[in-house]
């Protein structure tokens, strides 16, 4: 069996897989506003670029600055919050993560190179907003490019984790460029996630102009429209992807999956949700439409964990895992967490202060 | 082998961890020593109230950040991804050991990002003094992230009471905790005051330059003399064998110490430098200078982290994970079932002909690369191999880690190690096997009429040449080609009589071996080995190669020391023996009165080349030592022992070996701390051929049965005893020589003794120490004389107390040799029986089966020479 053995953990279980499940929405979220703002960041530039528009004509030239002034802050947080699913996934799943990560390690090696890229041609972007269009197109290109292979990448690595079957491809080629070509899902996958991001952007490139729009602003009303138009478009595919996904599964994880109980409830809740979003979007309730999406991903997100459990169960649950308690350091995490939580809370009171003196200033 | 290994050759495993390790960690203490630099900046600003200095901060912060969140930020991933790729197992463990202090520093890490964005993006939009706190949190999140990430680096190379507890604060607050901690902090405001002063020169304002370089150059020199000390602090926190190894025993780590010892004061001055040629008005900004330093505190960070990497060999995790990935527990296992049989990810799991390749390659994957490339800048393994032949490497494999410790054990059988040795030695030439010597023509044997002849002239040669002959002179001399030749002349009759004087006893060498000098280059060199130049073909006494034997009345015996001879002739033939004719005449009429014919045993088939690469003198015979394998070997000796033979050797003065180390065969003596010889060998290689039986003899010694000597020749042979019967295993061999040596207070001795275990000798405690050349097997260990020895009788453990060579019978008339010839050629031998051939026509020793005729011209009833066995 090539699966490696495996540590004892300081901890019931329970504790890490909450945490990783958190960590992991919150860096999922960020992920979406990321790729998506990027993608239709590149996409309204190339319009502008296309129809050979001064930028500063363009309608979306201002609502995509308040944009582009966001994303890098985003990806900040994209990477820091991927550290805490990266942390836990590796405490638990780490025999399997660890071993497709070998298999597909310059693949995977990559992805620091390409986020380091895409994060320096974010912010390249922010700083020379106002530059040539031909030369931001280049830029957000690249960037896109980046994000869209590092994405791919680890659509293929957390597949490939979950099916040592496929790890036999190691004894014929152990130079890690292994890709996971057979795992049915690849595609649907992949594409799954680019329409999941691609509508968060939407709704994120909406609420950005939201104040401004709701103060009267032309330029932002057509931003929040255009964002909800974006988001709408890209839930409807979504709906399409999802059920290729659906239809690609593997038989042993599918069958499971559709046989009533928990799983199916999730994922029928799930496609509601995605539907009402798609509604509210049509009726431009952003609001609504944010709720419901926001329910859809917590919904898809526990559903993922259980697609993930049914590949796996051939050969891992995570209560499996021998528990040698050490509670003081967990004490330490917890108390860590309380005081940094608590420093941020109070110096975003401390920027929400300064931007009221500020307003006050200005008025 | 728990897990895949990604198959990197060129770069290797180290490479990859390395190039993102020293720039992110590089980044990572700037974006600790930037926390402290930025908020004290931002404070003397507002308290001097200068705008330049404030506009300073602010665009000094969108650099910190881009530099510090985005590439540092990504590259501190990319360390958790790259140490995951090259060392899973120990990236597992250290998950597993520390998840919540991870978490923690996940904690810190966030707030450090949200501080810091507050920090750019808020300037001149909050308030001055609010800005500054902001500052200070971030000061205080990135300290603390160094606090965590120092506590798990520092378990990696002192793990302190973890082994024991399993206790996480053991573990994290381990020996080096603060030392480390402190010495870390200093240098990421050393690093922030570098970076503080690269930006500074480039202020175009010359009053704000000046006092921001010296602001920044206060942040490099101050923290320095706590940096200073806490470096003293952290090596003698490091338990013993971590210093050891950095002071020591590493051959990795004296470059590295080097490399920090001229950073760090480099750092000092230049900072000094940077700040005294900066002037108050005008002039050059020293730009450059700032880069350089930047540089300069890259190369100390690179050299300090390497240096720690470096003493933490040969563990991943000190004591409890080998740089192999394998656990003590996983070694032994894999020790006793074989690697490929425990290794989870081994494709093959049986060695075959046609796998043996693939095997070692799967094998040099998991247990070499880890940290050698092959062909890369990393370590390369092939300069590191290019010294030892595949069998050399088999030992080397064997022995890897007990004497050089910086190096893991490997784990695994000899038929995987061979596999190993396979794989390294692929692309060499194919090894042919040894061409047998043309077998020397059947000596004539000189008559001996038992009825007429008045006198028997009996003859023997060296006791010592089974220490073979080195002759690679022009690289080291370890046995000059020198033999001895002993004689009796016994004036045959009812009782025989000794002739000690009046007679003059001649020897010769054949023909064909009258010029040595033209085989060897050892008397163009003997000057620097031996003193004093000696003629050609002459020897240290005089004696050339023919001569007269001078009495010895200590021996009892006629003598010729230092005759030059080899094994070749001048043909191009090998011979290791080669037959002397002996004469004895009347001194003084020259009458011939006896004549002989004695085989001198002399071999140069020292097998050095059989391990150390670089070839025998002699290659289709597979004997001698190519002036290549001597230079490697004294390069292997340079290496350890920190010595420079081969650039002497290289500068036209080879050594003896007996110049350092002591040898009673072979005075003078060497140094007093200085392991003798005979210990010196035996105690190193029995590390590294251990296991084996009388073949490890055969290695070095010229008794190989498939070589071309076969000087172990005697009737203990064709009974089927081997070398270890009389000497023990090579491990009972060198113990007994370390033994004393330890007792003689030499320091070297316990490390070798350190990993040998006796085998056929009961225990060390019961070993009896043992001084070469005088401390030998002793036949009464088996042999009383009156009886025959019992068959499995060992002879190990009893040493002599009056060396064979020299002893005579009861009657302190013949020596023993004359009759049973010498230790290892004893009577009836496979070859060289000439001397009862002629006087008894057979070839069992003189006086054998009551067969006294070859001195007594009469029949004898008593035997007063020895007590006889009993039938």
């Amino acid at each position: 069996m090539l699966i490696p053995a495996v540590d004892p953990v300081p901890a019931s279980v329970i504790w890490f897989e909450s945490l990783r499940v958190g960590g992991f929405f919150a860096h999922l979220l960020m992920m979406n506003a990321v790729l998506g703002l990027s993608v239709m960041a590149l996409a309204m530039e190339l319009r502008v670029l296309a129809l050979g528009l001064a930028p500063q004509k363009d309608a979306l030239h201002a609502p995509l600055h308040v944009v582009a002034t966001k994303i890098p802050t985003a990806l900040a947080l994209a990477v820091n919050f991927g550290v805490v699913p990266l942390l836990f996934l590796q405490l638990v799943y780490g025999q399997f993560f660890y071993t497709s990560s070998v298999l597909m390690a310059w693949w995977w090696l990559a992805v620091i190179g390409l986020v380091i890229l895409a994060y320096y041609g974010l912010y390249i972007y922010d700083f020379k907003y106002h530059g040539p269009a031909a030369a931001k197109v280049l830029l957000l290109l690249t960037v896109v490019g980046c994000l869209l292979l590092t994405s791919f990448i680890y659509v293929n690595n957390m597949t490939l984790m979950l099916d040592p079957q496929q790890w036999q491809g190691y004894f014929k080629s152990p130079g890690g460029t292994l890709l996971n070509w057979g795992e049915p899902t690849l595609w649907p996958r992949w594409l799954h996630f680019l329409c999941g991001s691609v509508a968060v952007g939407g709704l994120l490139f909406a609420h950005a102009q939201s104040r401004k729009a709701a103060s009267g602003d032309a330029a932002a009303q057509v931003g929040v429209r255009v964002g909800l138009r974006w988001f709408g478009h890209a839930t409807f595919f979504q709906l399409l992807v999802g059920l290729w996904f659906l239809l690609s599964l593997p038989q042993r994880v599918a069958t499971p999956l559709l046989q009533g109980g928990l799983p199916l409830l999730l994922l029928l809740a799930g496609i509601a949700c995605g539907f009402l979003s798609l509604l509210f979007a049509t009726q431009l309730r952003l609001w609504a439409a944010s709720w419901t999406t926001l329910a859809t991903l917590v919904l898809m997100v526990a559903l993922r964990e259980l697609v993930r459990g049914l590949y796996l169960a051939p050969y891992f649950k995570p209560s499996d895992l021998t528990v040698v308690p050490q509670y003081s350091p967990m004490v330490f995490f917890f108390c860590s967490l309380a005081v940094g939580l608590g420093t941020i809370a109070w110096m975003l009171r401390l920027v929400a202060r300064s931007a009221k003196l500020e307003a006050k200033e200005l008025s | 082998m728990n897990y895949p290994v990604w198959w990197t050759p060129w770069a290797g495993g180290g490479l990859l961890i390395a190039v993102i390790a020293v720039v992110h960690v590089f980044v990572a203490h700037f974006a600790v020593g930037g926390g402290l630099f930025l908020p004290l900046l931002e404070r003397k600003a507002l308290h001097k109230n200068s705008a330049p200095m404030l506009a300073f901060v602010k665009s000094y912060t969108k650099f910190f950040l881009l530099l510090t969140m985005v590439f540092g930020g990504v590259t501190g991933v990319g360390i958790w991804f790259v140490i995951s790729l090259v060392g899973p197992a120990a990236t597992a463990s250290l998950i597993h050991i520390f998840v919540w202090g991870w978490a923690a520093e996940w904690v810190y890490f966030l707030v450090e990002i949200a501080a810091l964005l507050v920090y750019y993006y808020s300037f001149s939009r909050m308030p001055a003094a609010e800005h500054l706190k902001v500052g200070w949190v971030y000061a205080i999140f990135a300290w603390l992230s160094l606090f965590v990430i120092n506590g798990v680096i520092g378990f990696m190379l002192t793990p302190g009471e973890w082994a024991s507890t399993g206790n996480f604060w053991d573990g994290f607050l381990n020996p080096s905790f603060w030392p480390s901690l402190v010495f870390r902090s200093c240098l990421s405001y050393v690093i922030a005051g570098l970076f503080g002063l690269m930006s500074a020169t480039r202020v175009q304002d010359a009053e704000t330059r000046r006092a921001l370089t010296r602001f920044a150059v206060r942040f490099v020199t101050w923290p320095f003399v706590v940096l200073v000390l806490s470096l003293i602090w952290y090596f003698y926190a490091l338990p013993e064998p971590q210093q050891l190894m950095i002071a020591q025993k590493s051959t990795e780590l004296p470059p590295l110490l080097k490399g920090l010892f001229i950073c760090t004061p480099a750092l000092f001055l230049g900072g000094l430098l940077v700040m005294f040629a900066t002037p108050s008005q005008g002039g050059p900004r020293r730009v450059w200078l700032a880069y350089l330093l930047i540089g300069l505190g890259l190369a100390h960070m690179g050299f300090f982290e390497w240096t720690r990497e470096a003493a933490r060999r040969p563990w991943l995790l000190h004591g409890i994970m080998y740089s192999t990935s394998l656990s003590p527990a996983d070694l032994r296992k894999a020790n006793e079932q074989g690697f490929l049989k425990t290794s989870r990810w081994s494709a093959h799991k049986e060695i075959t002909p046609q796998n043996r390749l693939e095997v070692g390659r799967e094998i040099y994957a998991a247990q070499c690369l880890p940290c050698h490339s092959i062909g890369g800048p990393q370590l390369d393994i092939r300069p590191r191999v290019a010294h030892l032949t595949a069998r050399g490497l088999e030992s080397q494999l064997e022995g890897q880690g007990r004497l050089l410790e910086y190096m893991p054990p490997f784990a695994g059988n000899a038929q995987e190690r061979a596999a190993l040795a396979a794989f390294l030695t692929k692309d060499r030439p194919k090894n042919e096997a040894a061409v047998k010597p043309a077998p020397a023509p059947a000596p004539e044997i000189p008559a001996f009429d038992p009825d007429k002849d008045e006198y028997a002239l009996l003859a023997w040669t060296s006791a010592t040449f089974m220490r073979g002959i080195s002759d690679c002179d022009a690289a080291f001399s370890l046995a000059p080609p020198f033999v001895e030749i002993n004689a009796q002349l016994v004036k045959r009759g009812a009782m025989p009589e000794l002739l000690t004087k009046d007679v003059k006893i001649t020897y010769a060498v054949p023909k064909g071996f009258e010029a040595p000098d033209q085989q060897v280059r050892f008397w163009e060199q003997s000057a620097a080995l031996y003193g004093k130049a000696l003629a050609p073909n002459r020897g240290p006494l005089g004696n050339g190669t023919s001569g007269e034997l001078a009495f010895k009345s200590e021996l009892g015996a006629f003598i010729a020391s230092g005759v030059p001879l080899l094994p070749y002739d001048a043909s191009g033939g090998f011979n290791a023996l080669p037959m002397l004719t002996l004469e004895a005449r009347d001194a003084n009429t020259n009458q011939l009165l006896a004549s002989t014919r004695v085989p001198a045993a002399v071999s140069t088939e020292m097998g050095c080349a059989n391990c150390h690469a670089g070839g025998f003198s002699r290659e289709p015979l597979k004997v001698g030592m190519s002036q290549k394998a001597g230079l490697d070997i004294l390069r292997a000796h340079d290496r350890i022992s920190k010595t420079t033979l081969a650039a002497q050797a290289e500068a036209g003065k080879p050594q003896r070996c007996q110049s350092c180390h002591a040898d009673q065969a072979q005075p003078p003596a060497g140094g007093e701390k200085i392991l003798n010889l005979s210990t010196a060998l035996h105690g190193w290689h029995a590390n590294y051929l251990s296991n084996r039986g009388a073949e490890a003899c055969g290695l070095c010694h010229p008794v190989n049965p498939q070589g071309a000597s076969h000087l172990f020749r005697s009737t203990h042979l064709s009974r089927g005893l081997d070398c270890t019967r009389c000497h023990g295993t090579l491990e009972d061999h060198a113990l007994g020589l370390l033994k004393a040596e330890h007792a003689a207070g030499k320091p070297r001795a316990a490390g070798l003794m350190k990993n040998l275990k006796t085998r056929l000798a009961p225990s060390l405690q019961t070993l009896a120490p043992r001084q070469p050349w005088l401390s030998k097997p002793d036949c009464n260990a088996c042999h009383d004389l009156a009886s025959k020895p019992t068959p499995k009788r060992l002879g190990v453990n009893a040493w002599t107390k009056k060396l064979y060579h020299t002893r005579r019978d009861d009657m302190n008339a013949v020596a023993c040799p004359a009759c049973h010839n010498v230790a290892h050629a004893e009577y009836p031998a496979a070859a060289g029986n000439e001397q009862p051939l002629q006087y008894q026509r057979n070839p069992r020793p003189l006086g054998a089966d009551g067969n006294c005729k070859a001195c007594h011209t009469e029949e004898m009833s008593d035997f007063s020479h020895h007590p006889l066995p009993t039938k």
